[in-house]
């Protein structure tokens, strides 16, 4: 059997391995062999009674965590005087999020900080977990993501009521100088606009966390397909693996970058709804 | 006014519409996943909320605690470094206007200072050569009358010795001549006379 895909060449055995990598990237498997039980039906690693997890809500847990001692040591370890690598390092990026995120936000920016600096911080981590080979970014999932954003959706609209009232932030959602009787139909489509707003957050930090790993998953099979095609004799391939490797070694510090990317993204359209939602009109 | 209010209830009611309909779907979903079928597929978009709400819960929990106790005191921190800083690059750049106003002033006092003491040494100078010159000409004239007056002595003592000599002289002429006229005896007389006069003569000239 081996032999014979050998025979047939890495490119002809590819497809069938992407299908199978697709598997072990479904988030409820932990291991490949544990994917699909018997009966052809997803299993879940975790199961209590009716209630089942996937592996990467277990991830989102332990980031959770992670996040929260992360931040909590590091709060008490800021001095006034700049002291240790890891806590500039934080500060960097506390300083940048506090720049280049909440700097978009015109009114009473430091009440929004706290939470922005939350969102990057926690997708930030998330996503970098799942670079780490064999774990499973907890934003990686589209409950996951949908978890982040439907908290944004609840924020933003919360801090908007809070700073102009109630009826007049709803209403507010048309804007001025729209004719009386054109205004309902405005504001549908403004307040389905904005329901719409988390569910883009959503899917773009799912899909490019997902679409991230299928292409690492490619490139890591590509490599392993031809550097074993290069030891059974196919000297074909002897130069074609390491070109693989340096390609896959490539897109993984392509998917640091978007990591890092998309956690900016996230929190930048957060403070923009913010601001949509708190500055006077 | 009422007329926006009223927009917005309508817009509520048929919004209302697709998020029953949302709320099913998430039902359904639930229902298969809790079954352990293939649900998590079933819908790519939604998610399955038995994964949802753990996650969920998770989140609020970090956002509570980070936004309450923890970003309060980074934010703080950074603030009051941020203030401290600019705070003590404010005062140096005082402190360093008022060294340099110091500077400048001290600076002055020195010029001053060095022209005056220019000036002292200077006068004192000039009042060192007067005095010198004037010693030196006192000097001069004080060695002049000294030499003068030791000459005039000079002059003096030797005009009374040769008075005295020539007294002298004339006692001794007379004596010789009287002893020679009185004691004309014996030529050793005589020449015992004359040599006695002679002795006597050259303890004088001694």
């Amino acid at each position: 059997m081996a032999a014979e895909t050998v025979a047939q060449g890495p490119l002809q055995v590819l497809p069938e391995k992407v299908e199978h990598l697709l598997q072990t990237l479904d988030p409820t498997s932990i291991f490949p062999s544990q994917a699909y039980n018997e009966h052809g039906h997803l299993q879940r690693i975790l199961s209590i009674g009716q209630w089942t997890i996937s592996v990467n809500t277990v991830y989102f847990i332990l980031t959770s965590i992670l996040v929260l001692v992360l931040v909590l040591v590091m709060a008490k370890k800021i001095k006034l005087v700049p002291k240790g690598r890891g806590v500039n390092a934080f500060e960097f990026l506390v300083e940048f999020v506090r720049n280049n995120v909440g700097g978009i936000i015109k009114h009473d920016r430091k009440k929004y900080e706290p939470f922005l600096l939350t969102c990057f911080v926690f997708i930030l981590i998330s996503n970098l977990i799942g670079l780490i080979p064999g774990a499973k970014p907890g934003t990686g999932i589209i409950a996951g993501t949908f978890a982040l954003a439907i908290v944004v959706l609840v924020y933003f609209n919360a801090v908007g009521m809070k700073a102009k009232g109630a009826g007049k932030y709803w209403l507010g959602l048309v804007p001025h100088g729209v004719p009386g009787w054109i205004a309902p139909i405005i504001w549908l489509i403004e307040f389905i606009s904005m329901l719409l707003r988390p569910i883009t957050l959503a899917l773009r930090l799912f899909a490019n966390m997902y679409a991230g790993h299928i292409i690492l998953g490619i490139f890591a099979l590509l490599t392993g397909l031809f550097a074993q095609a290069t030891f059974q004799g196919l000297g074909l391939y002897i130069a074609a693996s390491p070109a693989w490797l340096i390609l896959l070694i490539g897109l993984y510090l392509l998917e640091l970058v978007v990591a890092f990317v998309q956690a900016y993204v996230f929190s930048l359209l957060t403070a923009v709804y913010i601001d949509s939602a708190t500055a006077a009109h | 006014m009422k007329r926006k209010i009223c927009a917005g209830l309508i817009g509520l009611g048929v919004l209302l519409t697709p998020a029953l309909a949302f709320a099913e779907e998430a039902a359904e979903m639930a229902e298969e996943a809790a079954e352990g079928s293939t649900g998590l597929l079933a819908s790519p978009i939604f998610p399955t909320l038995t994964e949802f709400i753990p996650m969920l819960i998770a989140f609020i929990v970090v956002a509570v605690v980070l936004i309450k106790v923890a970003w309060p005191m980074v934010i703080k921190a950074l603030d009051e470094r941020a203030d401290k800083i600019e705070n003590s690059l404010k005062s140096a750049e005082q402190a360093k206007v008022e060294a340099e106003e110091v500077l400048s002033e001290a600076q002055d006092q020195l010029a001053g200072a060095r022209q005056e003491a220019g000036q002292i040494v200077e006068s004192g100078r000039q009042a060192g050569e007067t005095t010198q010159a004037e010693i030196i000409a006192k000097a001069e004239a004080e060695s002049a009358a000294i030499v003068e007056r030791g000459r005039q002595t000079i002059a003096a003592e030797k005009k009374a010795a040769l008075t005295e000599v020539k007294t002298k002289a004339a006692d001794l002429a007379v004596g010789i001549a009287s002893k020679i006229l009185g004691e004309k005896l014996s030529p050793e007389v005589d020449a015992r006379l004359i040599d006695a006069a002679i002795t006597e003569m050259g303890g004088f000239n001694d």
